[in-house]
């Protein structure tokens, strides 16, 4: 039997000048989780570096007590980054990679992200934006004005950067908004800017003619089908109730019809996690699939703002394994499914052993977004308008003021102090998550919920990471290692 | 624009294909039909043509995720 079993290829950034040949007693990484297969081998799972390694029961004792490693053992773990010199060359490596890998691209555009009302025609039972989408307030001409500005201003700040605006809500496309949308869209003409509109879908049949004299300027519409009609009819509910299916897939045929690249998502839960095979065949029988950069996008349910309202949510494990269940009939679509919002803490293991269609390679070296829970807290810079006139950097914070970082109206400012709350966070900057083993993996968790939590902002959220990181390998990645699931 | 005419000359068009095929073969029988000028008509021929899609802002941003 090999002595060390690795799963994934070792990536070289991580030990490059921080070991030694002769270290007498080398330092176990506290980034280590180790989990029993059940036949006698023991699983690694090193969060620091992403390698992933079987070894015999033998080998995970003698870890605790390295000096008694053969040498050729000692440096095969010390190249998968098991092993430092010291604490202090652990930390320096930490950091080394996560300034590789966190550079801002310049290709990586800025969104500016337009909320016209926060009002909206739906009353989705699961929704984060709670009563806040009973107000009926709309942005003001003068806020718009505002609101002008501030972006160009912004923009002055990145030259280079590709600018992309996205309408948001509320619900952006409703009758009401519509002066609002038609002065988003002229500014977006003047300066030549992609929109992206995120939308319920129920009102595209009366945006129609707007959404057709400005349809080269839409980068992007996404649109939300919940499942079945029955199903999505009780969890896509138009104010005064009724059907919100039928008028959400003509709006769908509308923008197919005028090439309009289309994502549809699905609101993933337990009540629905399993409509998502249907949803696609709709998908591929409408004709939608073909529009261009048709995309897919299975978006979970949660409740990082702590309403109450959540009841069918899933934690990430399992809605990963629901879905895995029955993957090989999404298979034939799998380019086209994003999964950069169902994965949060587990794209790198999901990637590893090639669930949901990741490519195994992916899963060789860092995900980029190493050390942060979401990408609010990475470098990409996006920022929420608010109608409240307010800017927010996390679409799940819109519309509490506890959460903006500043303010466009009357009159630009942003407030350093707030925004280091958000793009200061990461699994290094708490001493808890920089020794946790699953730090980097995690990221300290959720800012929206630990800010509500705990004014300050400085604290780490947990929330259930270990409940969801060690039931994925115990659900999942143990049966593969056993070769009894999943196809060994 | 007539936008109540153009509304449901779009809603037609892209939910029939029996429309779409009359309207490509005479397209101001469909513009009779639908009382609508002949700009309405010039802007609801072949709307995703490959003319908007190479014009579109070639932006179509992936987001920051992995």
């Amino acid at each position: 039997m090999e002595p060390i079993l690795s799963v994934n290829p070792t990536e070289s950034l991580w030990t490059k000048g921080a070991l030694t040949e002769d270290v007498c007693v080398p330092y176990l990484t506290t980034f280590l989780s180790q989990y029993q297969v059940g036949d006698g081998r023991v699983l690694l799972v090193n969060s620091l570096s992403g390698a992933v390694d079987v070894v015999s029961g033998e080998i995970a004792e003698l870890l605790q007590d390295p000096g008694k490693l053969s040498a050729p053992l000692r440096m095969r773990l010390q190249e998968r980054a098991y092993f430092f010199d010291t604490r202090e060359s652990e930390l320096q490596a930490l950091a080394r990679v996560y300034d590789d890998l966190h550079y801002r691209a310049e290709e990586l555009p800025l969104s500016f992200i337009i909320c016209p009302t926060y009002q909206c025609n739906f009353r989705c039972p699961y929704c984060y934006e709670g009563t806040l989408t009973s107000s009926t307030q709309l942005m003001s001409e003068e806020q718009l004005s505002s609101l002008f500005s501030a972006i160009e201003e912004l923009r002055a700040q990145f030259p280079g950067s590709p600018v992309e605006l996205e309408l948001f809500g509320g619900e952006p496309l409703q009758p009401a908004t519509e002066a609002v949308v038609a002065r988003v869209f002229a500014f977006a003409r003047e300066k030549d800017y992609p929109v992206r509109i995120v939308t319920n879908g129920g009102s595209i049949e009366h945006f129609a003619p707007m959404l057709l004299e400005y349809r080269d300027l839409i980068s992007r519409v996404l649109i939300t089908l919940d499942g079945r009609p029955e199903l999505h009819n009780r969890r896509r509910i138009p104010l005064g109730g009724g059907d919100s299916f039928s008028p959400i897939v003509k709006g769908i045929d509308i923008l197919a019809w005028m090439g309009i690249p289309l994502t549809i998502g699905i609101n993933a839960d337990a009540q629905n996690i399993d409509h998502i095979p249907w949803v696609l065949k709709l998908c591929e029988e409408k004709g939608w699939t073909k529009c261009p950069s048709f995309s897919f996008s299975i978006q979970p349910i949660d409740d990082r703002t702590q309403r109450g309202n959540v009841r069918h949510m899933l934690p990430e494990h399992e809605l990963v394994q629901r879905v895995q269940e029955y993957w090989s009939e999404l298979e034939p679509l799998w380019q086209k499914i994003d999964l950069a919002a169902l994965l949060t803490i587990l794209p790198h293991l999901t990637s590893v052993f090639g669930f949901l269609g990741m490519d195994r390679q992916v899963g060789a070296k860092p995900i980029r977004r190493y050390g942060h829970y979401c990408w609010v807290t990475t470098e990409q810079v996006t920022y929420y308008f608010g109608q409240d006139g307010l800017i927010y950097l996390c679409p799940v914070g819109v519309g509490i003021p506890q959460l903006s970082v500043g303010r466009f109206h009357p009159q630009l400012e942003i407030h350093p102090e707030a925004v280091a709350l958000w793009k200061g966070r990461n699994a290094f900057r708490f001493d808890e998550c920089s020794s946790c083993r699953v730090g980097p993996m995690c990221g300290g968790g959720c800012a929206v919920t630990s800010i509500l939590n705990d004014k300050t902002g400085q604290s780490k959220h947990c929330g259930d990471t270990f409940k969801v990181f060690d039931g994925f390998v115990s659900d999942m990645v143990l049966p593969v290692i056993r070769g009894d699931k999943y196809g060994g | 624009m007539d936008n109540q005419n153009l509304r449901a000359a779009i809603l037609k068009l892209a939910t029939d294909p029996e429309a779409r095929a009359n309207f490509e073969k005479n397209p101001e029988e469909f513009a009779a039909d639908h009382n609508l000028s002949t700009e309405e008509v010039t802007a609801i021929q072949d709307p995703g043509s490959e003319e908007v899609r190479e014009t579109r802002p070639r932006i179509i941003a992936r987001r920051y995720s992995w």
